[in-house]
């Protein structure tokens, strides 16, 4: 066919010319190039044209590279709309979902950025333990879910706590650092302050088998925000002093301490609760000496309380967050001993009890020694003494008065 | 595959025109085969096709030293090659007749061809020679150049169906000679 003889004058671009020809030409012309541009400007639209040749060419992306890059944007974001739905850590999703987040992180150029991306993830975590707390279908499963996304809210909110002291030893006198440094007091404040909410209504809506998860990381979450209500009782006692303008209010500051004053109250009415347990479980006079013990602490934590709110009605605010602070370690200490003396009952019970009769109690159980080395001795029958309180141990202190 | 901004026809120019004469240099160096093709087998004359070959080059650069502003490289090229064939012969006409109409004349039958045999270049020059100087450029443009049907209409000053009627017709004409 002719048009397969017509395909065949291809073979005519072995035809050029001379070389010897092709680089003399090339030389003279080129001579004759730089010659003809030696006193020769580009003009204005020239250079633009070339601004703009050079610019479109090497950073304007070529149709393929934008659809390739428009295609990876709708998948990547498809794919972190849908996991970001996702609130079992055992799912693949998840997964997707915290590396999505851990990408967050490379973005966070500075420790205020990194630390409101703790604060961000935190809350996420909160959301997620309420939404899996609610889940009734498998007990054990959301146990092990709860632990996973409370532990991982620990992580971020004393990350967080670690943020706020760097920010605030880098901040120099300036009053914009100090700002700055105040701003994140207050989210940290007010991110604990849900935080520890969360986990109380997580706490009574899951079993007991959560209480020492949720109780470490309300204890995180209380120590991070002591630092960062010291922050802003430290700004506010200063702008007091200095009569400037102040960052962050002193009602502000007293609501915040008002919160932690309201969750001390509360864990001395839940030891006050204890002692009446432990009452019920002490076992012989050293215990008798622990409860008391216990019991006096109760007792100065109180008045510690009382004596906070007083200090907080006078705008007192170190001294008030030290005296809430003060009360909230006296409580600690009280209600650790507390637990000690129930747990050795409910060992006691439990290891008497006839055959398969178990303790009701979750709480890890220490087994009793004959060594002395425990809170309470038995004698070798294993069978100890009941000691009868008297109603001193019991006495409250009117938190009102 | 995009092109490479350094060998951009238009990036060049410009390059050329702000004093970097090696850039004119490199457009040199990738359309000097092509024209000298274009050209020889217009002239069918090696010495005339190196000579007219370089004319076109300097041709091309004295008008963009002047400001002529180009938009496609390529094409307005071969059309300086093409005047420049036009006007060479325009300027011959009288004194002889030239060399390639002379046997287009005299071998006014065509090459006993096999469509389905493999020519040499010899054969293939025969019968590219044969065909009328108008179609010829065209033919050469599509099958030895490759260039797309818009970029030879833009060469020829025809519109793109006006070069696939007359490569319609080339086709024909060559069926019906073999």
């Amino acid at each position: 066919m002719p048009q397969r003889l017509f395909e065949q004058l291809n073979k005519l671009q072995s035809v050029k010319p001379d070389l010897n020809w092709q680089s003399q030409i090339r030389s003279s012309l080129v001579t004759r190039a730089r010659i003809d541009t030696l006193d020769k400007q580009l003009s204005f639209t020239d250079r633009l044209s070339l601004f703009l040749m050079v610019f479109y060419k090497k950073y304007l992306p070529s149709p393929i590279k934008m659809a390739s890059a428009f295609v990876a944007l709708v998948v990547i974001s498809g794919t972190s709309i849908m996991a970001q739905a996702e609130y079992l850590p055992g799912r693949p999703l998840y997964s997707v979902k915290r590396g999505f987040e851990n990408v967050e992180f490379a973005f966070a150029v500075t420790p205020e950025k990194e630390t409101q991306l703790h604060l961000k993830h935190a809350k996420k975590r909160q959301d997620e333990a309420v939404k899996i707390a609610a889940d009734a279908s498998n007990q054990a499963q959301k146990i092990e879910n709860l632990n996973i996304v409370i532990k991982s809210m620990e992580q971020n909110i004393v990350a967080a706590k670690s943020g706020l002291e760097i920010v605030k030893d880098a901040s120099d006198a300036s009053s914009s650092d100090n700002q700055k440094t105040v701003a994140l007091a207050k989210e940290i404040t007010k991110s604990t302050n849900n935080a520890i909410e969360t986990l109380d209504q997580v706490q009574s809506s899951a079993s007991a088998e959560l209480t020492k998860t949720v109780d470490e990381a309300k204890s995180l979450a209380e120590d991070a925000n002591s630092v960062s209500l010291k922050v802003l009782v430290d700004n506010a006692d200063q702008n007091a002093t200095t009569e400037s303008q102040p960052s962050v209010s002193t009602e502000e500051v007293k609501g915040f301490i008002s919160q932690k004053l309201e969750r001390s109250e509360e864990k001395i009415k839940q030891a006050q609760v204890l002692t009446n347990t432990a009452t019920d479980a002490s076992l012989n006079s050293k215990n008798d000496v622990n409860l008391k013990d216990a019991v006096q602490k109760n007792t100065e934590a109180q008045v510690a309380v009382k004596e906070a709110k007083n200090l907080l009605n006078s705008n007192n605010l170190p001294q008030a967050l030290e005296k809430v602070e003060q009360a909230s370690n006296i409580t600690k200490e009280s209600t650790g001993a507390l637990s000690k003396i129930i747990e050795v009952k409910d060992g006691v019970s439990g290891s008497s009890s006839d055959g398969g009769l178990k303790s009701t109690s979750t709480t890890p159980k220490v087994e009793p020694k004959k060594d002395g080395l425990n809170i309470l001795n038995y004698d070798d029958s294993g069978i100890s003494s009941q000691v009868n309180q008297t109603a001193t141990y019991t006495e409250q202190v009117d938190l009102n008065q | 595959m995009k092109e490479p901004l350094e060998q951009n026809d238009q990036y060049l120019i410009l390059k050329a025109t702000q004093g970097e004469s090696e850039a004119f240099g490199l457009l040199f160096d990738k359309y000097s085969d092509k024209i000298y093709r274009f050209i020889y087998y217009k002239v069918a004359s090696k010495e005339l096709a190196e000579d007219l070959s370089s004319q076109c080059f300097l041709k091309a650069w004295e008008q963009i030293v002047a400001g002529q502003k180009v938009n496609s490289f390529q094409a307005w090229v071969y059309k300086i090659a093409r005047n420049l064939v036009v006007d060479y012969y325009r300027t011959r006409e009288r004194e002889e007749l030239p060399l390639i109409y002379q046997e287009a004349e005299e071998e006014s039958n065509a090459p006993k061809l096999n469509p389905e045999d493999n020519l040499n270049p010899e054969e293939l020059e025969k019968l590219l020679l044969n065909l009328r100087s108008e179609v010829r450029e065209i033919v050469i443009l599509k099958y030895i150049e490759e260039l797309s049907i818009k970029e030879i209409a833009k060469i020829v000053d025809k519109s793109a169906g006006n070069v696939r009627v007359i490569l319609h017709r080339a086709l024909k004409d060559l069926q019906d000679k073999i």
